[in-house]
């Protein structure tokens, strides 16, 4: 249904958008090539969308070893649907709805292991690009407290910049379940680290 | 600076590192088959779905079709069976009649000869 429902946000007017594209859009000629199994195509698309795909699912999983596998994972299941993917635009959604729900079912994976559930702080920190090693690792202590999803929305709305009505699309969340989440975030990031907010 | 706008700098979107592409594209290979192409599209299932109901739905009306003549060359059959038993029945009666007319044109004969003797 949400694949529909981006579908049917790609075909509406386009309606101006606030958040400026990182990268140029893929070419419809390599989506249309990937789609008859041109594999040269479909790796034009996977290197114009792995750095995307592999942070959020590094800064959900917060282990790089599950975050290329569960990024991998993305990418050979869009080979299988790209049929559904009708542009670049729609693609980045699919991809981003895919890797969040991959890296949460990870997540849970590990949680539910008895040796220990979040991954090591060293871990966590490393997938945030930051001059101030404070922030990282206010960051990463954050990160160490939130399950799946609560991470997957902090993912979201600040690398992707999405706002909370896409983000609660994407993870099948309440979209006041994405706020409250954003919120709880927030002030504990204030709280725990209140120079982080007026420094420098 | 604010704190929302250190964190989306904190999280700018890392490099997946050197070969990834390639490692899907290996995967790729080693887990579909190379002749293998992405699924069907929608349309061409639902042409398909469409093809083979159209093709039931006539199958059915033309085995109805058939079935439907073959009851009425039967009726017809039994009717003109039923119209020449009746024509032959017809023609007994009409035979018998004429006999019996003449065996008793006969005795009325007979009976005049012998009170007429």
């Amino acid at each position: 249904m949400v694949l529909l429902d981006f579908q049917a946000r790609a075909d509406a007017p386009a309606a101006p958008d606030r958040r400026a594209p990182r990268l140029p859009a893929v070419s419809p000629v390599d989506l249309a090539a990937a789609r008859t199994g041109d594999r040269t195509a479909f790796a034009r698309l996977v290197r114009h969308h792995q750095g995307l795909v592999f942070s959020v699912a590094l800064r959900i999983c917060g282990h790089r070893a599950d975050a290329e596998e569960v990024a991998q994972d993305a990418f050979l299941q869009l080979y299988g649907q790209l049929d559904a993917v009708a542009d670049d635009r729609h693609l980045r959604h699919w991809l981003i709805r895919t890797v969040s729900h991959r890296a949460i079912d990870r997540l849970r994976q590990h949680e539910r292991r008895p040796q220990g559930s979040a991954a090591p702080l060293e871990a966590l920190s490393a997938p945030f690009v930051d001059d101030d090693p404070l922030l990282a690792r206010a960051l990463a202590d954050l990160l160490a407290t939130l399950a799946g999803p609560a991470r997957a929305v902090l993912v979201l709305r600040f690398q992707e910049d999405l706002d909370p009505t896409d983000i609660a699309a994407l993870l099948d969340m309440p979209v006041n379940t994405v706020k409250s989440h954003l919120r709880r975030s927030l002030e504990w990031l204030r709280t725990a680290a209140p120079e982080l907010e007026h420094g420098s | 600076m604010d704190l929302e706008d250190r964190l989306r700098r904190a999280m700018r979107p890392v490099d997946a590192g050197d070969g990834f592409t390639d490692r899907v594209i290996a995967r790729l290979d080693t887990e579909t088959p190379k002749s293998a192409v992405p699924s069907r599209s929608t349309w061409a299932r639902w042409a398909l779905a469409a093809s083979v109901l159209l093709a039931v739905a006539l199958g059915v009306d033309a085995w109805r079709d058939q079935h439907a003549r073959q009851a009425l060359t039967a009726q017809a059959e039994l009717r003109t069976r039923n119209e020449a038993a009746g024509r032959q029945l017809a023609w007994a009666l009409d035979i018998t009649s004429r006999q019996l007319e003449n065996v008793h044109r006969r005795l009325d004969q007979d009976t005049r000869k012998e009170t007429g003797s």
